[in-house]
């Protein structure tokens, strides 16, 4: 009976994952379980099974209509996040950005929405995604929101009194202060904290209250008196789903018996949080408690820190070593530092004592940032790593031994040296707004290029954007920066990512070569360049124009020159090219019809940003690609373009799941059939038999 | 057996990681990559019209050459023969334009002297010819004293009565 019930469980936690086909999968395992307990329980498994799929209707259906737009109307504020608050009316929930002194429960009248977006690299952390996830689908446009009432709740008044105290914020709310801090001289570059995700103060000082408390009072009454903190936290401060995880978790733990708690916690945390299914806060703590019941003694240490390194690896891309090595260490002191900061902002509230606190606040802002950086290994998995990981999981649930944990360690070693085995030819086109930045990577590392580093003007790219990807890639280096010319959109994080990582070197200006060992070149250093009214060269037409050749496939990047550029270069060189960065981010003024039929390539990429101004790329781009039977990427709709190729293919994988392969007979087969100038006709025959 | 599948699951990796490191690019000069010919096509007045291969930076001089040379109607008043050629470029060579026919009858002796091959006597000639008796056919021009028939099939095109 206890195997079917954890299973019923295991297999409920399957069936949030959306899809279509997830009826069929449904029945699937409604027969297994039907074959596997045939001869008991049989009844008790599937009627259990069949009452958790009836409860996934509503949550299916709930997918479906937070699809739809929202309707104009008034709105209450119920999350507050670093990048925005969710409001919600019962039916909709909507993202509310740019809002001045917010607060839990204001009624907020919002009256026209668009849909949620944000940046889109796989392999970083995607904000629209994850809202998504979370049934947040619209934004309200930011004009549209207005107050109408201003909050009421004890709640919400406990936030606008503490929302000045970055103590508070940062431990309460989780509330991480905003990156451009400039006394800031060393980047935060652990920008998504897994410690904030996985609310460990809370969860830490719930432990340490715990285990204190047991030494006076006795379990019994410790267990209730922490678990009433947890409720006093979650009503006055936020229903953060840690602290509801926590909460769950602990009201089924007086049960003893494991084959009856683990399925109740994971069930009743489900059917209370749907959407919550793969959030690492919940299925950090549901893996290890599934998988420290098959291993005793130290090999239950070792397997929960196999399993805590591979879910690090799966949801924020690195190990974090400090925290395998002592994560229950790591706990006490985060809940040491919340209880005694609790004290802190208690102290703050009384007249006179401010003086004291600002200190002790100081410091303990200063061992939060010491202990939220840590000491990693960065890198996200590939499909390869993660399938030896479920592999490694499965082995290691048949045969709960020493050598399936060696088999683990082993798997880690892999995904460390993956980085450096890498046998594809790597092109990323970055989703990075209205601007540009490739990344180039050779077979096994050799040699890393980056062709332009667009810069932001609200933020940083370089930090918040193109160092989190390089580390994401495990690209601890950049051998040769191409700058095509010196525009914002261009070269803007040039100098911050010289700062802050390894550049070995750049080439910035024409005639200058590029220190790789393939064949990538600057092409047309010596160009006509038209002058405008006011006498000044045009900074656009100065862009570098580079070539490249690898595996059976060419790449040809044209920076913002423009058509006049264009016309020199299909004079001066055969450019052909199977993939083209339609220049100029897809301006009209680029990418005219003649290079496109001199260049003949399959694909072209557009880099620009999410409505930008500029409406690039503009329609007359986009008629003339689409009239020669180019395909269009787009980073603005795909976010980021990841080609890869080895030998004779080329693969294609956006961020947002469009996929492709192409081989060189594709590509051959594509190219229009050449014109009758291709076919060498003989002059005398052609004047004995006139074509025209 | 299972050591056998391992050693041969273990070498196909081996061998697909090594076919990955060698050769996976060619080198290319950037002199071999600027192309050597270009196709043009060339019609309008030229002996051989058509589309042929020529070296890369030609000018039209040597496109028209390759074609065997202009017609003598051909007009290059509008050409420049020295310009280097564009690829896939569409060349017309265009025809003079026609010069009004002289009036045997009714031309100067300054019109006449235009003629090829009829100098100031031989207009002197025409014009006292026909103070005695206008032409009535081009023929009759023949009937002058100098004007024999090769002459004749040479102004025979540019004249009129």
């Amino acid at each position: 009976m206890k195997a079917a019930l954890v299973l019923c469980a295991l297999f409920f936690w399957l069936l949030h994952v959306p899809g279509p086909y997830i009826w069929f999968l449904a029945a699937g395992m409604a027969f297994y379980l039907g074959i596997r307990f045939m001869h008991e329980h049989v009844w008790l498994s599937l009627s259990v099974f069949m009452l958790l799929c009836l409860l996934l209707v509503p949550v299916h259906h709930q997918y479906e209509i937070s699809q739809q737009k929202p309707q104009e109307g008034l709105y209450r504020i119920t999350e507050i996040k670093r990048n925005g608050l969710v409001a919600s009316n019962g039916r909709h929930q909507v993202l509310v950005q740019n809002w001045q002194q917010p607060a839990f429960d204001q009624i907020v009248y919002i009256s026209s929405f668009e849909p949620v977006h944000s940046l889109n690299n796989s392999g970083l952390f995607h904000y629209a995604g994850w809202l998504r996830s979370r049934l947040v689908c619209w934004q309200a446009q930011p004009e549209s929101v207005n107050l109408v009432r201003d909050t009421q709740s004890c709640r919400g008044k406990l936030f606008v009194l503490l929302a000045e105290n970055r103590l508070a914020r940062l431990l309460l709310y989780n509330l991480k202060e905003q990156a451009a801090d400039s006394s800031e001289t060393k980047p935060a570059l652990d920008q998504e904290s897994w410690i904030m995700n996985l609310g460990l103060p809370v969860s830490g000082f719930y432990y340490v209250l715990k285990k204190r408390l047991t030494r006076y009072t006795g379990s019994f009454w410790a267990f209730w008196i922490s678990l009433f903190f947890l409720c006093l936290y979650g009503h006055f401060f936020c229903w953060s789903l840690s602290a509801a995880r926590l909460i769950i978790f602990a009201v089924f733990s007086r049960i003893r018996s494991w084959p009856l708690r683990w399925p109740l916690q994971i069930c009743s945390f489900l059917i209370l949080f749907p959407w919550a299914y793969a959030e690492f806060t919940f299925v950090l703590p549901a893996v290890l408690s599934f998988g420290m019941h098959f291993y005793q003694g130290w090999k239950r240490k070792g397997l929960s820190a196999w399993i805590l390194a591979v879910l690090q690896i799966v949801y924020f891309g690195k190990i974090d070593w400090i925290s395998l090595a002592g994560f229950s260490l790591m706990r006490k002191l985060w809940g040491w530092i919340f209880g005694v900061g609790l004290v802190v902002i208690l102290a703050e509230m009384i007249p006179g004592m401010q003086q004291v606190c600002k200190g002790s606040e100081d410091l303990l802002l200063q061992l939060c940032q010491w202990s939220l950086p840590g000491w990693s290994w960065q890198g996200t998995a590939s499909i390869f790593i993660m399938i030896l990981f479920a592999f490694c999981i499965v082995r290691m649930l048949m045969k709960p031994t020493a050598a399936a944990l060696l088999l683990g360690a082993g798997t880690l070693v892999v995904y460390m040296l993956s980085f450096y085995a890498d046998p594809f030819f790597h092109v990323y086109q970055l989703d990075i707004g209205q601007g540009d930045c490739c990344v180039i990577v050779e077979p096994f590392q050799k040699s890393v290029v980056m062709i332009d580093c667009a810069g932001s003007f609200s933020g940083s790219h370089a930090r918040d954007l193109i160092i989190p990807f390089l580390q994401s890639r495990h690209l601890m280096r950049v051998d040769a920066l191409v700058v095509t010319h010196g525009d914002q959109d261009h070269d803007g994080s040039r100098k911050e990512l010289e700062a802050l990582w390894p550049v070995h070197s750049i080439t910035d200006s024409l005639g200058q070569g590029i220190p790789v060992e393939y064949p990538m070149y600057s092409l047309l250093p010596e160009r006509t360049i038209s002058v405008n009214a006011k006498g000044e060269e045009d900074e656009n037409d100065k862009s570098l124009i580079t070539w490249f050749a690898y595996d059976d496939f060419t790449y040809l990047w044209t920076g913002d020159a423009s058509a006049e550029i264009e016309a020199q270069l299909i004079k001066s060189s055969r450019v052909q090219a199977d993939i083209l960065k339609a220049g100029h981010h897809g301006s009209k003024t680029s990418s005219s019809s003649v290079f496109l039929q001199a260049v003949q390539p399959a694909v072209a990429l557009i880099s620009a940003g999410y409505q930008n101004r500029y409406h690039h790329p503009s329609p007359e781009t986009m008629t003339r690609l689409h009239s020669q039977g180019i395909d269009v990427l787009q980073t603005q709709i795909h976010g980021l373009i990841h080609l890869y190729s080895w030998r004779h293919w080329l693969f294609i994988t956006c961020a947002d799941g469009t996929t492709g392969v192409l081989t060189r007979q594709d590509i051959e087969k594509k190219r229009t059939v050449p014109s009758m100038s291709e076919d060498k006709i003989e002059p005398d025959s052609l004047q004995a038999d006139p074509v025209y | 057996m299972k050591n056998l599948i391992s050693l041969i699951l273990a070498s196909v990796i081996l061998i697909f990681f090594a076919s990955s490191w060698f050769g996976r690019y060619q080198p290319v000069s950037l002199d071999l990559h600027a192309p050597t010919t270009i196709t043009c096509e060339i019609k309008g007045e030229v002996k051989r019209p058509g589309v042929y291969t020529v070296a890369n930076g030609s000018t039209l001089q040597m496109l028209i050459e390759q074609a065997g040379g202009t017609n003598p109607e051909a007009d290059l008043s509008a050409l420049s023969l020295k310009e280097p050629l564009d690829a896939n470029a569409l060349i017309v060579i265009p025809v003079q334009p026609e010069k009004p026919r002289i009036s045997i009858n009714s031309a100067g002796e300054e019109d006449l002297c235009t003629l090829p091959g009829i100098g100031p006597a031989l207009a002197g000639r025409i014009v006292d010819y026909r103070r005695e008796q206008s032409f009535s056919s081009l023929e009759q021009l023949m009937e002058v004293k100098g004007i024999g028939p090769k002459m004749f099939e040479a102004i025979r095109e540019l004249i009129c009565l």
